[in-house]
């Protein structure tokens, strides 16, 4: 069997935001680029998904906004944002990436604000520039001319030769033929892990390929447990998956309403002045989908699992404010029928969906990773959010873009030429992307993915139960041991564009990733963040102020852990009741009402 | 539920000749997206359909769900399905497999 062969100093794997920005920055220092990605080139992934297309925002800190010749607050500083982000996140960042963050984001801000994607400043807001994911991507296509660009292409496995990056195998969708890749270095950009539910506010695209192949080859995996998980339309289905009541909830002060079966208001126990602030900021991801889920299992949710968002109450006035500030609500056919929609008093059902990953592929603040040539940037990394993330994943994703570019250039410098894999290796990523195709009976692919998305719906939900996820996770070792070799592409054998075939392929990726979220959710004996806890409702810190760590050793999953990087901000101690913990923080924040 | 007929077109060009429709049968209910439907298809019933489906973004933004749908090219996540349908791909020129086209 015969490969397209590809030799490069540096291949960057995927193509949202992260992905454009190392391959440009890296292709600026006269080095050789290729960019691989499953998709096409800036429609793969979920960049272009950023504030559902009207509002996505990059942030940088309002005195630099300043700087920038836009509307911030020189009173604001890196240092509080800084703070924010680490109190926020529940000490669990990494502070040296949060430096690195609040640091480049003045760069980041400016390089967009110089290319004329940004529009000015979201209303009410002094940190976030208004741009579109499309807007970002935009900025960055001009940069691509230097850089070979392959697409459809899905990278199964990287290579190593004497425990260092060499290369990567991909899987051409299209023709079902194997790619080569020999490369100086590696930088993976794959996004996060949303495929693993059912329901989801991201890309189909993002099945945690690049956290799954780095895990193959010895990188750790931190922080897996932290999932953030709005409220997302699950019904119409049309709309599945929209993140858009959040917004336009945002926008309009935090005045819609969210209804259980029987029209009752389930936020009325709470302090509308806190509603306000969570409604405004990140916060009403991790707020809003653990009430949500109560109510369901409660027995008063709606039929298809959720409750309903309506703004049958709020002034039309509003709403249609909202159109004049935020132009994008009049330029897409479904922003418009969703609004329209909820002029006319309907309700969406919304339900808690993944939105962002936390966690991901350990790296330094020079975006590598502990596996000698291997970098990752964006939301396929971990750390810089710790257990809850509240500021900008676009400025997230462009900073650790460039970082990884410019590293990975650094490093190829030490290597003088590619080196060969080690023996086997091709061969055997090649059997395992046609095992599947090749047998005659077996499980199918398609039903393997259902299960296990089930398994996270049930499982990762925002309220996470012990003994339920000791027994998932039993279930995933069976999976993996007997079903996952024995899948089998039955319904047609074609090479060409063969979606159960793409779907045996990433089965081991989707397998991995809930397998590394759950045991890490199980092991973290304590609530923060995100990560809520029935069986454990307390924020630990005398216990758990450390990262859960998931890497291969000798063919198992291991669970380990790391202790967090400190730099700045000496984190609390004690342990706190997790309901007190999340009020109190949010109380903290009304302090800083008047960036709202 | 209301069941539709959904007319797609399939045709493999690594060995065959020529393209023909299947009809699918397809229960629908309101705000359904052709995209939706093409889901339900590959999920309950013929997973040998190709269409572009492992990387849609499903918010009319990617632009991989482009298909001719009753003979008009539009995006398969953004148009509602109502009635009878027949879907094709957007274009015969670099076909890849089915409602796939190499773009």
């Amino acid at each position: 069997l015969s490969y397209e062969k590809y030799e490069t100093d540096v291949l960057v794997i995927g193509s949202g935001g992260a992905g454009l920005r190392a391959a440009a920055a890296a292709a600026e220092k006269d080095v050789d680029v290729t960019l691989a990605t499953k998709g096409k080139i800036g429609s793969t992934g979920s960049t272009i998904m950023a504030g559902e297309d009207f509002c996505a925002d990059v942030e940088v800190d309002g005195k630099s906004v300043c700087d920038l010749g836009l509307a911030g607050d020189p009173d604001d500083s890196k240092e509080r944002w800084f703070h924010e982000i680490v109190a926020q996140g529940f000490y669990l960042n990494e502070q040296n990436l949060v430096w690195a963050y609040v640091q480049n984001a003045p760069r980041i801000g400016k390089e967009l604000v110089d290319s004329g994607v940004v529009e000015g400043m979201e209303p009410g807001s002094t940190r976030a520039l208004r741009t579109t994911g499309r807007g970002i991507i935009k900025s960055l296509r001009g940069a691509m001319h230097d850089v070979k660009l392959v697409e459809d292409t899905m990278i199964v496995d990287l290579l190593l030769s004497n425990s260092r990056i060499v290369g990567a195998v991909g899987f051409n969708v299209n023709d079902g033929t194997l790619d080569l890749f020999k490369a100086k270095t590696v930088i993976v950009a794959t996004g996060g892990f949303h495929y693993i539910y059912t329901v989801f506010c991201g890309s189909r695209a993002c099945s945690g390929d690049g956290q799954s192949m780095a895990y193959r080859v010895g990188a750790k995996l931190i922080d897996m447990e932290m999932i953030t998980t709005p409220p997302v339309i699950v019904y119409p289905l049309k709309y599945r998956g929209n993140a858009f009541p959040i917004i336009i909830n945002a926008i309009v002060g935090g005045k819609g309403q969210l209804l259980d079966k029987d029209g009752t208001n389930i936020l009325e126990r709470y302090d509308p002045k806190v509603l306000k602030v969570v409604a405004s900021t990140e916060w009403d991801k991790l707020f809003l989908s653990k009430t949500i889920q109560n109510v369901v299992e409660q027995g008063l949710g709606g039929p298809h699992g959720g409750v309903f968002f309506t703004m049958k109450d709020v002034p039309s006035t509003l709403l249609e404010k909202a159109e004049a500030e935020f132009p994008g609500l009049r330029g897409k056919a479904d922003l418009k029928e969703m609004v329209s929609m909820l002029k006319k008093g309907d309700s969406f059902e919304v339900a808690p969906c993944v939105e962002y990953c936390e966690g991901g592929i350990k790296i330094n603040e020079k975006c590598e990773t502990n596996v000698p040539g291997l970098f990752a940037a964006g939301e396929c990394t971990g750390g810089l959010w710790g257990s809850n993330r509240v500021s900008a994943a676009t400025t997230e994703m462009l900073i650790e873009g460039l970082i990884a570019g410019e590293s990975a250039v650094e490093y190829c410098k030490g290597i003088a030429d590619l080196f060969v894999p080690e023996v086997g290796q091709v061969d055997r990523v090649r059997k395992k992307v046609f095992r599947a195709l090749e047998r005659t009976n077996g499980v199918s692919p398609l039903h393997f993915r259902k299960r296990l998305q089930k398994i996270a719906d049930e499982c990762l939900s925002p309220t996470r139960k012990g003994p339920q996820m000791e027994e998932a996770i039993r279930t995933l070792e069976r999976m993996e041991k007997e079903e996952m070799p024995a899948l089998c592409v039955s319904s047609t054998k074609s090479r060409s564009y063969n979606n159960e075939w793409i779907e045996a392929i990433q089965a081991e990726n989707l397998l991995c990733v809930i397998k590394a979220s759950l045991k890490s959710a199980f092991e973290r004996r304590e609530s923060r963040g995100v990560h809520y806890r029935s069986d454990c409702p307390r924020t630990d810190n005398a216990g758990w102020l450390k990262h859960v760590v998931i890497a291969k050793e000798s063919d198992q999953m291991k669970v380990t852990s790391d202790p967090v990087t400190i730099t700045k901000i000496r984190p609390p101690g004690g342990t706190e009741d997790y309901e007190k913990v999340i009020m109190d923080t949010i109380k903290t924040m009304e302090n800083y009402e008047k960036f709202w | 539920m209301r069941r539709i007929k959904v007319k797609c077109f399939r045709f493999d060009p690594s060995h065959e000749k020529q393209g023909k429709y299947k009809v699918y049968e397809v229960p629908v209910e309101p705000q359904m997206s052709v995209l939706d439907v093409l889901d339900y298809i590959y999920e309950n019933v013929d997973a040998s359909l190709a269409y572009p489906r492992c990387n849609a973004c499903n918010r009319g933004l990617c632009g991989d769900c482009n298909l001719k749908i009753d003979g008009k090219a539009q995006l398969a996540c953004q148009c509602s399905i109502e009635s009878d349908i027949e879907i094709g791909p957007v274009s015969m020129r670099n076909l890849v497999r089915d409602l796939v086209v190499r773009r």
